[in-house]
């Protein structure tokens, strides 16, 4: 199946290359090894994230893609949807046979047909609209629920530290 | 130290090359986005599994309309009994083989490349705008979707000509249903005809014109209905009388000239056959012949599933005997065996029209096996001991981007060393167990093997000094 997850990765990248979503770049981190992956990810416009630029790397099983990849941000940032390790929790990463939190729907979940692209455009599209609901950070859920304008001020923090300032 | 900076430089260069070649060897649906016909991406992306996006291989339906390749959608039901597409409930018995599907992927496949160098941009310039007929008017759609058809006039006199008539996109419509008649017709009508030829050959007829350039083809231009001689159409003219600079070149145009000039003449030979007569074997409709004797020949029955529980591991081990599979390994290494097994079988006997035997099955479980069922014991084969010992760069040892050569080149005193012995002791005793020998060498290789460890000292253990001394010479 290595063989199938190699050549199925290298198509994706392929594509990617020829025309990548706009505020997202992706690509192997090193020739050797086409199972991890960087991606830069542009924080949406009108939202908190605008205007700074994320790191995160992408991790592909080894059967993948029957099983999804794992995506960290590197350094973690603060969401509500990514574990304080960077992990992001969001139900296009998790496959259909496990639901820890017993709340999502099948068909937002990975399948085979689901892609690289669609999971950076599904994390560019989370980092525009939180899901509180399922919280993988709680104080950044509550803080986002409850400060907003103290969330949007650690986040433009952020950003800003992102950027070098 | 230096030799080994050498050995990786070198290696890192063969692996930068390998996987730039293997980026330029994938193909993409988007690979058309950039010719004259960008609504081939939308083809080509449909003629791809969604699970591998290669193209459909073995193509199986689902009750829910969608195909995927046998193995790829045999794989997913084994841990999820879901349709990947659209999530409907889906069992591997439901799988129906596409046969159809299957030899359109086949043909398109087989004219991919030819269609894309066709549809570059610089061969021939896109239409303009006003252009009445659209995209119709170009050549390519003519080489890509119509069914070009011999007229009534060249059924008759087949002896006296090679003629392909091509005619325009509007003629074609009216023609539809004649046209139709052509596609359907048996393959030997069709041969006898010669001239009329399925959709795919047409385009091979239109890029390998026949050898015998005695009679040469008229065709019909699509823009300015004059007729030239194929050729000649296809290759200038149609350019020339699109950037509308054909007014002063004619039909005259000799035709010798122009096959001097022809590059697809040095194409491999199987498809320039096409027109002449009695060709044993013609490559465009070999889909269409393969396709109208599909299902035939099945003599093998699907492998059925096992219901595990109910199995003895003595029984189990007889299934597996029965299919000439080994039997080592724990009891769930032998399920996941007979478990992939059965999805190899099935989908090479059921689903797919290019059947390999079963030692070739065999083969490839094995090939499976290594990479992923090999926590036992019985695969602690050479491999597995390299694997072990010598860590991140060993780790894709069965993959193709294992550096083979580069391997290879810093191993190779051990190979010979391997080999000599291996001769010495073929001389002496016959009985002695090879795999135990391999195992012992390799473990000392891994030991030897300093670039993964980056210890000094064994850097410095015996055969790489000596292979260190050569390097620095």
């Amino acid at each position: 199946m290595s063989k199938t997850a190699q050549r199925r990765l290298l198509k994706e990248l392929q594509q990617l290359m020829k025309d990548s979503p706009e505020g997202i770049v992706a690509g192997p981190k090193n020739e050797n090894d086409l199972f991890l992956w960087d991606c830069l990810i542009s924080g949406p416009p009108d939202s908190p994230y605008e205007g700074g630029v994320f790191n995160a790397t992408l991790e592909f099983p080894r059967d993948y893609p029957l099983s999804p990849p794992r995506l960290v941000f590197t350094p973690s940032i603060l969401h509500p949807n990514i574990y304080p390790n960077g992990e992001v929790c969001i139900s296009i990463l998790h496959s259909p046979g496990e639901d820890p939190n017993m709340y999502e729907l099948a068909e937002e979940r990975w399948s085979p047909v689901q892609s690289v692209e669609k999971i950076l455009l599904s994390v560019t599209s989370m980092l525009s609209e939180p899901n509180v609901e399922s919280g993988a950070n709680i104080d950044a859920c509550i803080l986002w629920r409850d400060n907003r304008p103290e969330f949007i001020r650690r986040v433009k923090l952020a950003v800003c530290k992102s950027l070098g300032f | 130290m230096k030799p080994e900076r050498y050995y990786s430089l070198q290696m890192n260069i063969h692996r930068k090359n390998r996987l730039e070649e293997q980026l330029v060897s994938v193909t993409d649906p988007t690979d058309f986005s950039r010719t004259l016909l960008p609504q081939m991406v939308e083809f080509d992306t449909l003629l791809r599994c969604h699970i591998c996006k290669d193209f459909i291989k073995a193509p199986v339906l689902t009750p829910c309309g969608h195909t995927f390749c046998s193995l790829c959608i045999r794989e997913y039901l084994n841990r999820e009994m879901k349709c990947p597409l659209c999530l409907v409930e889906l069992r591997e018995s439901m799988l129906r083989s596409d046969f159809l599907v299957s030899e359109i992927v086949g043909s398109f496949k087989s004219i991919r490349a030819e269609l894309i160098k066709f549809l570059e941009p610089g061969k021939c310039p896109p239409l303009d705008a006003g252009n009445q007929q659209g995209g119709c008017g170009s050549p390519i759609e003519i080489a890509s979707g119509d069914p070009v058809e011999g007229t009534d006039e060249n059924e008759q006199d087949e002896d006296e000509d090679d003629d392909v008539r091509i005619i325009s996109m509007s003629k074609w419509e009216n023609d539809d249903q004649q046209a139709r008649q052509h596609l359907f017709s048996s393959p030997s009508a069709r041969k006898r005809q010669r001239t009329d030829s399925p959709v795919v050959s047409t385009i091979d007829n239109m890029l390998v014109k026949p050898k015998t350039e005695a009679k040469l083809a008229d065709a019909q231009c699509p823009i300015c209905q004059r007729y030239f001689v194929l050729d000649y159409l296809q290759r200038t003219h149609l350019d020339e009388c699109l950037n509308g600079i054909a007014g002063n070149v004619g039909a005259e145009e000799p035709s010798g000239s122009v096959a001097t000039r022809n590059p697809v003449r040095q194409r491999e030979p199987a498809t320039e056959t096409l027109s002449k007569p009695q060709v044993p074997k013609v490559d465009s409709e070999q889909f269409v012949i393969r396709y109208l004797e599909s299902g035939q020949n099945r003599n093998f029955n699907r492998l059925p599933k096992l219901n595990y529980s109910s199995l003895s591991q003595s029984q189990l081990k007889q299934k597996l005997l029965a299919l000439k599979l080994p039997t080592s390994g724990s009891r769930k290494q032998m399920i996941s065996r007979y478990n992939h097994y059965e999805m190899l079988w099935n989908s090479n006997f059921l689903d797919s029209l290019e059947l390999v035997d079963e030692r070739e099955l065999r083969r490839r479980l094995a090939s499976w096996e290594s990479t992923h069922n090999n926590s036992g014991s019985q695969t602690k084969s050479i491999i597995s001991t390299m694997m072990g010992g010598a860590t991140a760069k060993l780790k894709d040892f069965k993959n193709d981007r294992f550096d083979r050569k580069g391997w290879m080149l810093e191993h190779r005193h051990e190979f010979k060393e391997l080999i000599k012995e291996a001769r010495s002791k073929l001389g002496k005793k016959e009985e002695i167990s090879i795999y135990s020998n391999h195992t012992e060498l390799s473990q000392e290789k891994s030991i030897e093997f300093p670039q993964s460890q980056g210890s000094p000292s064994s850097a410095q253990m015996l055969p790489q000094g000596s292979q260190g001394q050569r390097e620095n010479n």
